[in-house]
């Protein structure tokens, strides 16, 4: 048992959640993208997390994108790191045993540039056990084919869902992107095509200038938009999407405090995602759960639920 | 695996050693017993807005005292946050991050090291080492105009030779390469040579050290923009050549510069 779930029980505080039939331990999980294994594990204990979620893999290694891949902004940064990944056969060989000595769920994220790419890697990784869920990336802002060209369409989104939910033999969140008008449309389509669960926001696409070169910051121009400055419209979309579908929301965009986590969760999200904090902090998992359990603590929540049913939003 | 640790480091000094050049001794113990020529730690600003850490190579170490010197380009809003901090301020770090330079095989053979403005700073702790090590070291270090770090360099027992852009006294005119030609340093395959500077110097370094065709190694710490440098986040790599596929051709992969380097051996970098 972790240590700060041990600090949860000394106050009698139960984090766990339930989505799809699954017990987690607590409802922070990793965003994708910004978690690897043993980067990550050098600094804390990933038992502590209630879901590793990992970084995009897909049926064959991606080189990724041109450097300089990364921009800081106000409150935030942008990414085009275009999902480079090594490919499902070594994602088995190294990351999944990796993982398996830790006392979490994995939630695999899955990147494809096609309908048969995303399938390919669902059925590759279908016999893992170590493998809690899917959540199949139709969001990246980073790649040209497949990404957000799946998600912005909620036509696309849903033969995605439908393609996906044919060959799974674990339960399939869909990872959404912002950058569409209405968020919900998209939610309930991969809903309606029997996807088990949403999380959102995917990034926002922006932009950043380098005045001193005189030309964009990244190599590829755009990227994806994160960090603290993006949770309001994180929080708003997740909100409206917990109001437009019954399936489970995890619920991501710039939490870097306990506070954060629990707004998310009291506006209808069944778990949290943790990204760009914890390039910010690298032990920004175990100090958001710390935080969280002591804001529980003091308004004598003893449960997530509680916590949700406490606010009139 | 190595665990790495995030320290609330105490400022002991924090001076401006040529215009906006700043070096900055803390406390952090741990951080100086662990920590290897050619490393980094990544500096963890306080204000909001700024919300990456700024890796920043460290200079020198000293186990016994505890301490750990970083030397620093005033460029930005995360610089210039870190400028201002006196002594006694505390500033969050992590553990030396990187894999540094490897020693040379054998001691009492040559060494070369080359550093390019602010990248002297991992030569000073590099001389050190090596020093100790019992090489044979001349240092070339190449300066725009303003030089510093040169006293640091030469307290080691290097040889050291000063090159800068634009006229300055003391120090050749041109950079690293015509210093080196002019000086006739032939590095061949008994030396080990050591780099880190700008893209363009360490480009031009490896033509030369190869062009040269004598068999000297030759290693170069990279830059490249990062988000969270401990390997977790893929936002900056590098292409390095990797082994050779079935039919003979160089397997190129985009390796993390923050994980996987910053050091690399310069004949694999694809410049």
């Amino acid at each position: 048992m972790a240590k700060l779930d041990k600090k949860a029980g000394e106050l009698g505080i139960d984090l766990s959640v339930n989505i799809c039939d699954i017990a987690f331990k607590n409802p922070l999980m990793t965003a994708s993208g910004t978690f690897s294994a043993r980067e990550s594990g050098a600094f804390y204990d990933i038992s502590e997390l209630g879901a590793a979620v990992t970084k995009g893999v897909a049926l064959e290694p991606w080189a990724g994108n041109d450097t300089p891949r990364i921009a800081e902004t106000y409150g935030g940064m942008l990414n085009a790191v275009g999902l480079q990944n090594p490919g499902v056969d070594e994602y088995k060989k190294t990351e999944l045993p990796f993982l398996a000595k830790y006392d979490t769920r994995v939630i695999t994220n899955i990147a494809g540039h096609s309908i048969e790419e995303y399938c390919g890697a669902v059925e590759a990784l279908n016999d893992c056990s170590g493998i809690s869920m899917f959540e199949i990336n139709i969001s990246c802002p980073n790649v040209s084919q497949g990404g957000a060209a799946f998600g912005t369409d909620p036509a696309l989104a849903a033969e995605v869902t439908r393609e996906v939910k044919r060959v799974s033999k674990k339960p399939v969140i869909i990872k959404l992107t912002p950058n569409v008008t209405d968020i919900t449309e998209i939610a309930r389509a991969v809903e309606a095509e029997g996807a088990d669960a949403v999380s959102l926001i995917n990034t926002l696409l922006g932009m950043h200038i380098d005045l001193r070169r005189r030309r964009t910051t990244l190599a590829r121009k755009v990227g994806g938009f994160s960090g603290p400055a993006v949770k309001p419209v994180a929080l708003r979309m997740v909100w409206q999407t917990a109001q437009a579908v019954s399936i489970p929301v995890i619920g991501l965009g710039g939490i870097r405090s306990g506070t954060d986590a629990a707004e998310f969760l009291a506006v209808g999200a069944s778990a949290v995602g943790i990204g760009t904090a914890a390039l910010s902090d690298p032990l920004a998992m175990v100090r958001i759960k710390s935080e969280l359990i002591d804001y529980m603590h003091e308004n004598g929540w003893s449960s997530i639920a509680e916590l949700r049913n406490a606010f009139e939003i | 695996m190595e665990l790495k640790f995030i320290y609330e480091a105490e400022v002991l000094h924090n001076i401006e050693i040529a215009h906006n050049i700043m070096k900055l001794t803390m406390l952090a113990p741990q951080a100086a017993a662990d920590a290897r020529a050619g490393q980094f730690i990544n500096v963890y600003p306080k204000s909001d807005r700024l919300i990456l850490p700024r890796p920043i190579s460290i200079c020198g170490a000293d186990p016994d005292k505890g301490t750990l010197t970083i030397v620093y380009d005033v460029v930005g809003a995360g610089t210039e946050e870190l400028k201002a901090a006196d002594s006694g301020a505390v500033v969050r770090i992590s553990s030396p991050l990187g894999n540094g330079f490897p020693m040379p095989e054998a001691p009492g053979k040559p060494v070369l090291l080359v550093g390019g403005g602010v990248g002297t700073a991992p030569m000073v702790f590099l001389a050190g080492a090596l020093s100790e090590y019992g090489a044979d070291i001349t240092a070339v270090t190449g300066f725009r105009q303003e030089t510093f770090l040169t006293e640091e360099l030469k307290s080691t027992g290097c040889r050291t030779l000063v090159t800068t852009d634009l006229p300055t006294e003391h120090a050749f005119l041109g950079n690293v390469i015509d210093c080196m030609q002019i000086n006739r340093i032939v590095p061949d395959s008994g030396w080990t040579c050591y780099a880190c500077g700008p893209r363009p110097m360490l480009e031009a370094l490896c033509r030369y050290i190869y062009g040269l065709d004598k068999g000297a190694s030759l290693y170069v710490s990279l830059e490249e923009r990062m988000g969270c440098g401990y390997g977790a986040c893929v936002g900056c790599v590098a292409d390095v050549r990797d082994g050779k596929d079935s039919s003979g051709r160089d397997i190129i992969r985009k390796l993390k510069v923050c994980k996987d380097g910053p050091v690399f051996n310069g004949e694999a970098v694809v410049w």
